[in-house]
């Protein structure tokens, strides 16, 4: 595995390790969203083609978290603030009814 | 005395008088008393245990001309020059016994045996001129009785 | 729901005159009457200031109103009726119904009499002096009347030799061993305003009183020159000074100074509000401005000191160019280095897609200036590439503080430190990083709060004169989550949670699960121990000092964020001020300790490639549409690329070009050589700095900055703190940075034309909701205000979460530990970690150009004696510092200050290299860099190492620059 890519494992594994310490969440879920909030096409594309290349490396979190990526060139979700408990929404898809307390005022830094 | 052993009797001075409040006066006392003096080298030491700086330890040390950064003799001559003693004549008295013993204010002598300091009231007013060599308080002296007090001393 | 407070002092008095003594905080007022006139203060207040506040000014040599008043000078004296007596007014507080006299037969024989005394001993010619027309003692002999010096000349301390020919052995020469100021003698008159500066506003202690009577002289240390003391060249004592027998060496060069221009501070986060004291459009000497709402008329060395970096020699002053970065550099002018950029950056977008080029924001420059780079690639340039340096510092800050409480910024402002009975810092070495608040600080402890360092270094926080109970948990590079999430776990299965908060302000089922969480023992001190090197029982009491001892404030740095964990650390912080309620009170929060002067302002101002100003996420609907209406162009919707992510790409031949402002990505970024392969790689980089750092060696086109002193604009600091920055020479440069800004952008198309920075002021005002009240304007009238200022706040927020967090309820988040990649193992046996040091400012680009390097000439790497002795090392040999990234050789210094294990460096000068050694292992949310772990061996050496020798031939090679050539 190149350089490169090895990088993109592990930074995807970092966050999925994350994700899988919180409770009532689904960590797939909200690994995808993670990254769709935070990682720029080049690189979502390029872990996508890891994950249908097998995933070799990837933990289960972070290679499950591939039908929830969005894959560049797709219309963008609405923002909703990076709360593990919404999983995200596709575009044309119904939003998950949004819980208020979490509702502020942009979406989450980084 | 070595270096470690003027350090270990300032740390063992130090350690002694830690555990009272305001415990720097006393500290710096002790140290005089085991050193003969209070060396440069205690300075930092008694910043540590007193948390604080050089510069505040340096301060009160020289506040207080008792405390004597210098060694000095093994025996200490101390004359009264303050108003009661000086009615009665002490500075006339002094002059001639520093030229007697060979010393002027805050000499030792060159075998260390003796140091000459000018104090200011002793609280003997009423037996003026008065004096105190190491310990022993003197009253109504004169040149020879302080000149063979002196003598007297190894 | 929100909550703010509104600041009841906003209004900025516009004198700066010497009211005598501190204000009074009392709210109870008693009214008196001085010379016939009555006048209403705060109980407390002394007769002198309460005279002050009639317009009043009663002479004085001792009292100063930034410190205690000590009685001394005796020249104050004033008559009170019903008073025995000539009581000094410096010392006697008011009393309702007083009647005072300042002035009568009586107090001008005694005030004469003091001055006659005064002046026996004081030199009389100051016509050719330094001091002269800064020399109280003139003041205050002309005011009382001083007519003539009865006493006939003998000792003093003022002349170098004796009527009879001998030298005066009471004289002493100036001690000139600092480099910025002189300290004369012969011009003290020991009113100790020095020692108390040094004493009660530094909390440094250098200074003293030795000897007594006319023998009493002010020393530093033991007598010795200021340089070889503790002195930390602050100048407060140099400001306290009524004589001028401690002076600024550029006031005794140029003159006095004739007018004041208010600006701030361009190197740290706690942003000190200067007076910028000139003559003409030169800088005589920076004040700190008594009204300066974060430093209250005090400063550190470098604000007040090293700012001669922009009349310095190696500063360029004009654009240059170059095809290739192996040829020298050719100076040209503004419009072709201009036109090479922009048609570079065009043609590599032509041939490479849209997203093949980015910028790099500075987190020194203006908001205004940051806004506009952001906009250049968001609106000219259609790239979300963009980010600052904040990716390496604190963006973990930001993502941890706005998942738990709703807002990526610190909770108070530095005045809160006034009010907390226990300071957990963490992380964080403020002595050496944030002097200012460091010395607040400092005041606070000895007046008997209680101090937790969290730390693997013994900091000098630690080492705080006449600090009180303090607790030191040295704990081992890497497990600050561990250690955190066993201080809350000691503080869940001990009972001491607030309960009343929790359910207040959080949800409490949310609350039940996080405690079950942190109850397995697992997570206790004894459990964590192996991992984190904690004493148990040590723990404990800190974890139960922090939840009982009162007001408690978590003051943290980078030595929180720059951890692969240190997004889940902030939360940890976080999730410690909740459980104890230690959040909306003053006295209380959790305060990240912003690193640079505008890095709080550049993350406002949406240099992050996910979220536009404000903290909106680019794909927020809402703020697209703002944005959209008021640029005039569709905004991109992908997040870009992020600093580390913009390298890896280069690598890969994907991102050609690069306009990098105020940034030396080179020196400061992690894993040097992948930085410099990168930069390598590209096509097109534009460096946009005061002197050619380190990634000019890689750059094709240079273009002249300007620095904080020619250009006005506002800075954030740490507090939220919008703060003026005003021009008081014109750019030697040519340019303001802004303004540089704007031609690369008319030159791509842009069509801009701001004409002022308060016009960019104003469309960031317009665009941004928290900043909806800010303007020039209003920072003219106010001084400076804390976003969020709009309808809601119209002077701004000190204190955040007062009633409410921004986001609703409080979020409790899980904290597992998961240790680092960076482990020790047998290669690489010992744990590196990096920090900053007083006099040398981040990557040393302004400070090395100063005299500050006469106290930190290199960088050193700090070993324990233990790993020492192993290894045949002694302070002062040359040893190599090697890890899996690089290596590259520093000097040692063997001190008991670091734990076992682990080493210790700073990064301020590029021939150390630090970074070659750090690696690429980063935070798992942000990617801010580890660097504060770096698995390493450290061996003897005997010179520099390969990587630091072909560094050093190459960047030499990179500075030859070809003069322009003279038009014929």
């Amino acid at each position: 595995m190149s350089g490169g890519d090895a990088k993109l494992v592990r930074m995807a594994n970092q966050i999925a390790t994350f994700f899988e310490t919180q409770p009532g969440i689904d960590p797939a879920a909200a690994t995808a969203a993670h990254l769709n909030d935070f990682w720029p096409p080049p690189m979502r594309a390029r872990l996508l083609e890891m994950i249908a290349e097998g995933g070799t490396g990837l933990r289960p979190a972070a290679a499950g978290a591939a039908p929830l990526i969005r894959r560049p060139g797709e219309a963008p979700v609405h923002a909703v603030p990076v709360d593990p408990g919404v999983p995200p929404v596709r575009a044309g898809e119904e939003a998950a009814p949004a819980n208020p307390a979490f509702q502020s005022e942009g979406g989450s830094d980084g | 005395m070595t270096e470690t052993e003027i350090r270990a009797r300032v740390a063992e001075a130090i350690a002694a008088q830690a555990g009272r409040e305001g415990p720097l006066l006393p500290m710096l006392h002790a140290i005089q008393e085991a050193v003969g003096h209070v060396p440069d080298e205690a300075v930092p030491m008694l910043a540590d245990a007193m948390q604080t700086t050089t510069a505040e330890i340096h301060g009160v040390i020289s506040f207080y001309h008792d405390f004597k950064r210098a060694p000095q003799g093994r025996h200490r001559l101390r004359l009264c020059r303050a108003e009661s003693c000086q009615a009665v004549g002490a500075a006339a008295l002094h002059d001639e016994v520093r030229e007697r013993i060979g010393l002027d204010w805050g000499e030792t002598t060159p075998d260390g045996r003796l140091t000459l300091e000018a104090v200011y009231c002793l609280g003997l007013c009423a037996c003026g001129p008065a004096a105190m060599l190491d310990d022993r308080p003197l009253g109504r002296v004169d040149a020879e009785g302080l000149a063979a007090a002196v003598a007297e001393v190894r | 729901m929100r909550d703010f407070i509104i600041p009841d002092d906003a209004y900025v008095p516009a004198s700066t005159a010497d009211m005598g003594t501190p204000p009074s905080r009392a709210t109870t007022t008693v009214t008196l009457t001085v010379d016939g006139m009555p006048v209403t203060v705060p109980s407390g207040t002394s007769v002198m200031r309460a005279a002050a506040e009639a317009g009043i000014a009663i002479p004085k040599l001792c009292a100063t109103d930034s410190m205690a008043a000590i009685g001394s000078c005796r020249l104050c004296l004033v008559e009170v009726e019903g008073m025995r007596g000539t009581p000094a007014s410096c010392t006697t507080p008011v009393a309702e119904g007083m009647v005072v006299h300042t002035e009568s037969e009586l107090i001008r024989k005694l005030r004469r009499g003091v001055m006659e005394l005064y002046v026996s001993d004081h030199p009389r010619d100051l016509l050719t002096s330094p001091a002269n027309g800064l020399d109280e003692v003139q003041d205050m002999a002309a005011a009382v009347g001083l007519r003539e010096v009865r006493y006939t000349p003998g000792e003093n301390h003022v002349a170098p030799c004796m009527a009879n020919g001998e030298a005066n052995p009471r004289f002493r020469e100036p001690d000139r061993s600092n480099p910025y100021f002189t300290y004369d003698p012969a011009l003290c008159i020991v009113c100790m305003r020095c020692v108390r500066a040094c004493d009660e506003i530094q909390g440094t202690f250098a200074l003293t009183v030795q000897g007594r009577g006319f023998e009493s002289r002010i020393v530093a240390g033991q007598d010795q020159p200021f340089l070889n003391s503790d002195c930390v060249s602050c100048g407060a004592c140099v400001q306290a000074c009524p004589t001028g027998s401690l002076l600024e060496n550029s006031v005794a060069e140029i003159g006095v100074p004739e007018r004041t221009v208010i600006t701030t501070c361009a190197y740290c986060g706690v942003g000190c509000n200067f007076e910028a004291q000139m003559r003409g459009d030169q800088v005589v000497r920076m004040v700190p401005w008594k009204h300066g709402k974060a430093n209250h008329g005090h400063s550190c060395v470098k604000g007040r000191f090293a700012w001669g970096y922009a009349n310095h020699g190696e500063r360029i002053l004009s654009p240059m160019v170059r095809e290739k970065i192996t040829d020298p550099w050719r100076e040209t002018t503004w419009e072709e280095a201009i036109t090479f950029a922009a048609d570079r950056l065009k043609a590599i977008q032509q041939e490479h897609g849209i997203d093949s080029v980015g910028v790099i924001t500075s987190s020194r420059c203006t908001n205004e200036e940051t806004y506009l780079v952001q906009k250049l690639a968001r609106a000219v340039l259609r790239t979300n590439n963009t980010d600052t340096c904040a990716r390496v510092c604190h963006s973990p800050t930001g993502y941890g503080l706005k998942t738990t409480f709703g807002t990526s910024a610190g909770t108070h402002d530095f005045d809160s430190v006034d009010f907390c009975d226990v300071a957990l810092v963490i992380g964080a070495n403020p002595t050496d990083a944030h002097p200012v608040f460091a010395s607040r600080l400092r005041k606070r402890l000895r007046e008997g709060a209680k101090l937790i360092v969290v730390d693997p270094r013994r900091i000098d926080l630690l080492e705080t004169p006449h600090l009180g109970e303090a607790h030191h948990l040295s704990i081992k590079p890497g497990t600050n989550v561990a250690v955190l999430t066993a201080m809350a776990h000691v503080i869940v299965t001990e009972g001491l949670v607030s309960t009343e908060f929790i359910r207040e302000r959080c949800d409490w089922d949310e609350y039940l699960d996080y405690a079950e969480f942190l109850s397995d023992p697992r997570h206790s001190p004894e459990a964590t121990e192996a991992a984190t090197g904690v004493p148990p029982e040590a723990l404990r009491a800190a974890a139960r000092l922090y939840a009982t001892g009162g007001n408690g404030a978590i003051y943290y740095g980078l030595g929180v964020t720059e951890h692969a964990q240190g997004s889940t650390a902030v939360m940890a912080i976080a999730n410690l001020a909740m459980l104890t309620g230690n959040i909306g009170k003053p006295g209380t929060g959790v305060n990240p300790l912003r690193g640079q002067n505008n890095v709080q302002g550049s993350c406002d101002m949406g240099s992050f490639p996910h979220e536009l100003p404000g903290y909106r996420h680019i794909t927020d609907p809402v703020a697209r549409d703002i944005y959209e209406r008021a640029w005039g162009v569709p905004v991109p919707e992908e997040p870009g690329l992020r600093i580390p992510n913009m390298f890896d790409a280069a690598v890969a031949g994907a991102f050609r070009g690069l306009y990098c402002q105020g940034e030396d990505i080179l020196q400061s970024d992690p894993d040097s050589s992948h930085v410099a392969a990168a930069l390598s790689a590209m096509d097109c980089v534009i460096v946009q700095d005061l002197f050619l750092n380190e990634t000019a060696t890689y750059a094709h086109v240079f273009l002249p900055g300007s620095t904080f002193l020619e250009k006005d604009g506002t800075f954030t600091n740490a507090e939220r703190r919008i703060n003026p920055v005003r021009k008081v020479m014109a750019p030697k440069n040519g340019y303001g940075d802004w303004e540089i800004t704007q031609l690369l952008a008319n030159a791509l198309g842009a069509g801009w034309s701001y004409t002022h920075p308060s016009q960019i002021m104003d469309e960031i005002a317009a665009t941004t909701p928290s900043f909806a009240g800010v303007s020039f304007d209003l920072l003219d009238a106010v001084g400076s205000v804390q976003w969020p200022c709009n309808e809601d706040a119209p002077l701004g927020t000190p204190m955040m979460h007062g009633t409410g967090f921004v986001r609703g309820k409080g979020k409790f988040v899980h904290t597992e530990y998961v240790a680092s990649d960076e482990r020790t193992g047998p290669r690489f046996p010992l744990l590196l970690t990096t920090g900053r040091i007083l006099s040398q400012y981040n990557v040393g680009a302004q400070t090395r150009r100063t005299a500050n390097t006469v106290w930190h000439d290199e960088d050193l790497l700090e070993i324990h004696p233990h790993d020492a002795e192993e290894r045949g090392i002694r302070s002062g040999d040359w040893v190599r510092l090697a890890s899996r990234a690089g290596a590259t050789t520093l000097r040692a210094l063997v001190t008991a200050r670091v734990a076992p294990g682990v080493v210790y460096t700073t990064f301020h000068h590029p021939t150390t290299q630090a970074n070659v050694v750090t690696t690429d292992s980063s935070d798992w949310a942000t990617n801010c860099p580890e660097y504060k772990v770096t698995a390493v061996q450290v061996m003897p050496s005997n010179g520099p190492s390969e990587w630091q020798e072909d560094y050093a031939e190459r960047a030499e090679a990179s500075r030859r620059v070809l003069p322009l050539e003279a038009a014929e």
